[in-house]
């Protein structure tokens, strides 16, 4: 049995028992932001209100647009074939014809900057992606089930927890052999379980809720329970920790294609760019200051965007980021 | 009661110790390709010859490779206690040999650094916190939010460009002969490596200080009359330092992938640098050694973290 299929009644007061919960919550949140609780918004709203106000975050924000924009519409952009190997203009300094300089095999910088965009930034996205969808559902059934199934989960969070860092990273690439796609798996399999640690002492929280009880007496299915009920309220600090962990992951990335175990030349990336124009630094810096330039730009915008839906969302500073380090 | 949470948490290390191995050793089914012939040709082209399936076969039967899974695993296990990680399939050397070898560089540069982050990071953190939102605060954060989203590899190539090269002030990578010129050679890296700590140990130190700054005892204290130098040494960094050292054990819990990146770019001979040559030639035995070693090393330190801050604030009681 569904709850849609409940006496009307109780269906109108499990909406009100929601709409009960929801208001305490916001209240309790406004109550640690420290500001007003306004009744004419939601708490989405409202947070997106403070957002807008804070400079900082604007400014990430506008970057971010920007750098999205230009990684998608990257062959429009670029004014050279990013591959495109002419052995008679290589080593050129910045210039009218190629603004940010060429490299040794007369590639165009800035047109492996743009297409480099695209690498640098998905492979970011689909590694927060991956680790934010195992974590929270890890997080959200371990949370949720309790018992036995809660135990295994969380030592295997424990001991994942055990590794220091990039080690069990740089093993698994080790293993699995230097390549991007392999680095994106090794990302993926050791960063999610900051997530289901956070999403699952959320989720054991949200369970006690009257709203849960009450959909469960309903005869709801424990699936439908997770999602409907469980889900929607964990949304917006798994948001903010993606937001937050975005820099991360680009950083990680970089270093990764900087060592060589990442994207594999030719491709444009722009840590594999700077460790392979590194033999050439000192003839010619700019091979090695604009892709570092991209990649810190890039990270500063996640990290400016961050701080600012952290003041936002979640007013006790740091306190989520401070959980999924620890 | 002390003694009593120490032997608790060691034990809670055996468990914990032996999933990790078995990580670690599970580690190798992911890699493509036969263990037993990737051996035969390290131990031919040792030789200057090409394997043979009847080195292969050889192989397999001396080290035990056709047999199950878990009897395998807990022969690695009983040699690994024995401090037999088996031998690199490049320099032909036992793994333990090659990581006591590379120790001493490793240690130096990560002490350096973490010295260097100590020294820059807690005087600005304490100073922004005291001058809140005063240009002093907000020249301090801006720093913090560049260091942070700056690429250390990054860093550590323009600091190479700027003072080895263009300045021409320190060597540009390398070891180096005798105590005096290894100093010499530990400046750049150890600069590089401390500096990309300070962000993260600057905001800490700015916000617990903050927390601290707010409390009873330190309203008491200037009501005593004391001078704000003595308030803030005495009582408030004492007091605000707990979550700096757990970061500082992280750090140097870290110590091998921290250093990875900088060993590789000043080419100095340590840990680091092996590891990731390792990974690049496909060195089984290396990299399992080096992630077991690293990981007991890592619980460790994590151990004598948490049991350091009864010395530094006896309010906290262990359970």
């Amino acid at each position: 049995m569904t709850p849609n299929s409940g006496p009307k009644g109780m269906q109108m007061t499990i909406r009100q028992m929601k709409r009960d919960a929801a208001s305490i919550l916001r209240g309790r949140r406004c109550q640690a932001a420290g500001r007003p609780e306004d009744l004419s918004m939601s708490y989405w709203r409202q947070s997106l209100h403070e957002l807008v106000r804070d400079p900082l975050a604007l400014t990430g924000l506008a970057i971010l647009s920007v750098l999205i924009t230009v990684a998608i519409l990257a062959p429009f952009l670029a004014p050279y074939d990013p591959d495109d190997i002419q052995v008679e203009r290589r080593m050129l300094w910045p210039c009218w014809d190629h603004p940010l300089g060429t490299d040794k095999f007369g590639r165009d910088i800035l047109s492996r900057m743009i297409f480099g965009a695209r690498l640098s930034l998905l492979m970011p996205s689909i590694i927060v992606i991956t680790t934010l969808t195992v974590g929270t559902t890890v997080g959200l059934v371990s949370g949720f089930k309790g018992g036995l199934v809660d135990s295994l989960l969380m030592r295997l969070v424990d001991i994942k927890s055990s590794f220091p860092g990039l080690l069990l990273t740089l093993a698994i690439i080790g293993m699995l052999g230097p390549g991007i796609l392999n680095a994106v798996i090794a990302m993926s399999i050791t960063g999610w379980t900051g997530y289901a640690r956070i999403i699952r002492g959320m989720t054991l929280q949200l369970r006690e809720m009257e709203f849960v009880d009450a959909a469960r007496c309903l005869g709801a299915s424990d699936t439908y329970v997770i999602f409907r009920h469980i889900l929607p309220n964990v949304i917006s600090p798994v948001v903010l920790l993606a937001t937050l962990n975005m820099g991360g992951a680009i950083l990680s990335m970089a270093g990764l294609g900087f060592l060589g175990l990442g994207a594999q030349p030719p491709a444009a990336e722009w840590g594999s760019m700077l460790s392979d124009n590194r033999g050439f630094m000192f003839y010619a810096p700019y091979l090695v200051v604009v892709p570092g330039m991209g990649i810190m730009i890039t990270v500063l915008a996640f990290n400016l965007l961050g701080d600012g839906l952290r003041d936002a969302m979640d007013p006790k500073s740091g306190r989520l980021a401070e959980e999924m380090r620890g | 009661m002390m003694r009593g949470y120490i032997l608790r948490r060691l034990a809670i290390m055996v468990p914990v110790l032996l999933c990790g191995s078995m990580i670690t050793f599970g580690l190798v089914f992911l890699s493509p390709g036969d263990i037993g012939e990737m051996m035969a040709d390290a131990e031919a082209s040792a030789m200057g010859m090409y394997a043979t399936q009847e080195m292969i076969d050889a192989i397999n039967e001396h080290y035990g490779l056709n047999d199950p899974v878990h009897v395998q695993y807990l022969k690695w296990l009983k040699n690994a206690l024995h401090g037999d990680l088996g031998r690199s399939f490049s320099s032909h050397r036992p793994v333990l040999r090659e990581f006591t070898d590379h120790l001493v560089p490793t240690l130096v540069l990560n002490l350096a650094g973490i010295m260097i982050a100590l020294c820059i990071s807690i005087p600005l953190g304490v100073i922004s916190a005291v001058k809140k939102n005063t240009i002093i605060d907000h020249l301090c954060r801006i720093y913090v939010l560049l260091e942070i989203s700056m690429p250390t590899f990054w860093l550590a190539l323009m600091l190479m460009w700027f003072f080895a090269f263009k300045y021409d002030l320190f060597p540009l990578y390398g070891y180096g002969w005798g105590w005096k010129d290894n100093l010499w050679h530990l400046v750049l890296p150890a600069v590089a490596m401390g500096t990309s700590m300070t962000g993260s140990l600057m905001r800490l130190t700015r916000t617990s200080m903050l927390e601290t700054l707010g409390q009873e005892y330190i309203v008491t204290a200037r009501a005593k009359g004391l001078g704000e130098f003595i308030v803030i040494s005495k009582h408030a960094l004492r007091n605000a330092l707990n979550p700096v050292v757990t970061m500082v054990g992280l750090f140097f819990g870290h110590i091998l992938t921290g250093s990875v990146i900088i060993e590789t770019i000043f080419s100095w001979p340590g840990n680091g640098s092996l590891f990731l040559a390792s990974i690049n030639a496909r060195d089984y035995p290396m990299i399992m050694g080096f992630t077991l070693i690293f990981m007991a090393l890592f619980v460790i330190v994590t151990l004598i973290t948490d049991i350091s801050y009864t010395l530094l604030d006896p309010r906290i009681e262990y359970r």
